[in-house]
């Protein structure tokens, strides 16, 4: 009987895990879009409100690390279960770089406020900003229901995020040598369009987590593969 | 087969250790490969990167399975939980070393003005002290040295900021093109980056010697919060 009431609140913690997780990420991708409105609009309100509720994802992740590791401790799970929380221990950091990475959008913004960009860069940021809000919601979906196929689309939706932000680091350098945007202001918004990128990157590596959990994949095996195909054929030919 | 979990420890300790050397090396060997433009060199590296994914992931695999299977509590558990997070954190790190070969490749034919060579021997020196510095407080569990990384990487973020202007304005002078502005933007992100690592490194190191999980991100921020060690040894609650 006590077995039986301790792995039920095994499930009931990996279920509150997985839970605090999915509603971490939900308000990441939901603070992609404000984090681009404070840029685009130069609202230092928001900026203020932005960068100080970054304060509670940092708690809640190291909670939620913490949490794993008691679980790992007094549950000592195996096999899919002990791939859920390896999953969700990974997933923490993830999250808890990805908001840095928005509220550093924010910060970018006070640098800049009162300098003008012209309409096509804030442009090519709306659009970064949505392709990685879009990525972002992917991955937190697929987290979200245990969907390994959807997570793995998330690696090509990624290098059309990849493409806008060469476009832009272009537009950036096209502007300043026609001396539209000064030299601060290129240097920062360089520095942005690497933001949304990483924040791209962060996605990908959820849902890598996202294929882990459901089927033991991991990401390295496609590098792994390729040394051992290439072993295997040398000791083919050493053999002959 | 009767080998004890510590023993197994010890092997991804050593392990660790090895692909920590692996990569610290490669640092200044791959910034080499980028400013003499040495395409064998880089060649080789991006090669190595095959064997190196494949030895991180062996040993991600190796620290989950010995969770499944030793169940260990406490300071065992710590460490295996801190060698799976490092792998991942070795593995992205050489990705980025791996990047500058790339980029050597990209810019081939293309010579760097001296001020962006001398940033970039700066920087990479820096990225090269931080991960050894992290990689020997894991050696000696040394929390000092473990806790001075962050500040150091202060350091690299500021080189970095330094290197994007000076890539701006080789461009506005005409010594490199957009193309290699580009690229060069990019490089200083990868070491950059290394940096970044090395600090998640060093949080870990925290974890591993004093039982807290320090706060991550914004490192550069005081602690906040008390922090309570990770009761390992007592549920928290529950009763």
């Amino acid at each position: 009987m006590a077995m039986e009431e301790a792995r039920k609140s095994f499930h009931k913690d990996l279920a509150e895990v997985h839970q605090e997780l999915v509603r971490i990420s939900a308000s990441i991708v939901e603070s992609i879009p404000r984090g681009t409105h404070v840029l685009i609009e130069q609202d230092l309100a928001e900026a203020e409100r932005m960068i100080m509720a970054d304060d509670d994802i940092d708690t809640r992740t190291v909670d939620i690390e913490s949490r794993c590791i008691q679980i790992l401790a007094l549950q000592a799970p195996v096999a899919g279960e002990l791939r859920q929380v390896v999953a969700a221990l990974k997933i923490c950091g993830e999250l808890e770089r990805s908001a840095d990475l928005v509220v550093n959008i924010c910060k970018a913004a006070r640098r800049i406020y009162g300098h003008e960009f012209d309409p096509r860069l804030r442009g090519l940021i709306v659009k970064m900003s949505d392709q990685a809000r879009q990525l972002f919601s992917e991955a937190t979906g697929a987290y979200a229901s245990g969907d390994a196929a959807r997570a793995a689309a998330i690696d090509d939706m990624d290098s059309f995020l990849d493409d806008l932000q060469r476009q832009f680091i272009q537009a950036i350098f096209e502007s300043h040598s026609s001396g539209r945007i000064d030299l601060q202001v290129a240097i920062q918004l360089a520095v942005v369009a690497r933001f949304y990128e990483r924040i791209g990157d962060h996605a990908v590596n959820i849902g890598e987590k996202v294929r882990f959990e459901v089927s033991g994949w991991l990401p390295e095996h496609s590098g792994a593969e390729r040394f051992r195909a290439r072993q295997a054929s040398s000791s083919k030919e050493g053999s002959s | 087969m009767n080998r004890t979990a510590q023993e197994k420890l010890d092997d991804l300790r050593d392990e660790t250790l090895a692909l920590g050397e692996i990569l610290v090396d490669s640092i200044p060997r791959s910034t080499k490969v980028l400013l003499e433009q040495d395409m064998e060199g880089a060649e080789y590296q991006i090669l190595a990167d095959d064997e190196y994914d494949a030895r991180t992931i062996a040993l991600e695999e190796a620290s989950i399975s010995l969770m499944a299977l030793h169940a260990p509590v406490a300071s065992e558990l710590r460490h295996a939980v801190v060698v799976m997070k490092m792998s991942g954190e070795l593995e992205r790190s050489a990705d980025l070393v791996t990047n500058l070969c790339k980029v050597a490749r990209r810019i081939n034919g293309h010579p760097l003005d001296d001020r962006l060579a001398t940033l970039i021997e700066r920087m990479s020196n820096q990225a090269h002290l931080l991960m050894k510095q992290v990689m020997n407080a894991y050696a000696n569990r040394d929390l000092a040295v473990a806790k001075s990384v962050s500040d150091m990487d202060v350091y690299l973020d500021q080189l970095h900021k330094q290197f994007i202007q000076a890539i701006f304005e080789a461009h506005s002078d005409g010594k490199i093109d957009l193309a290699v502005g580009i690229q060069m933007a990019k490089t200083a992100r990868f070491y950059e980056r290394v940096g970044d690592h090395a600090v998640n490194i060093a949080r870990l190191v925290e974890f591993l010697v004093t039982g807290v999980l320090p706060p991550a991100g914004d490192h550069h921020r005081d602690g906040r919060g008390d922090l309570t060690p990770i009761g390992i040894e007592r549920p928290p609650s529950g009763a």
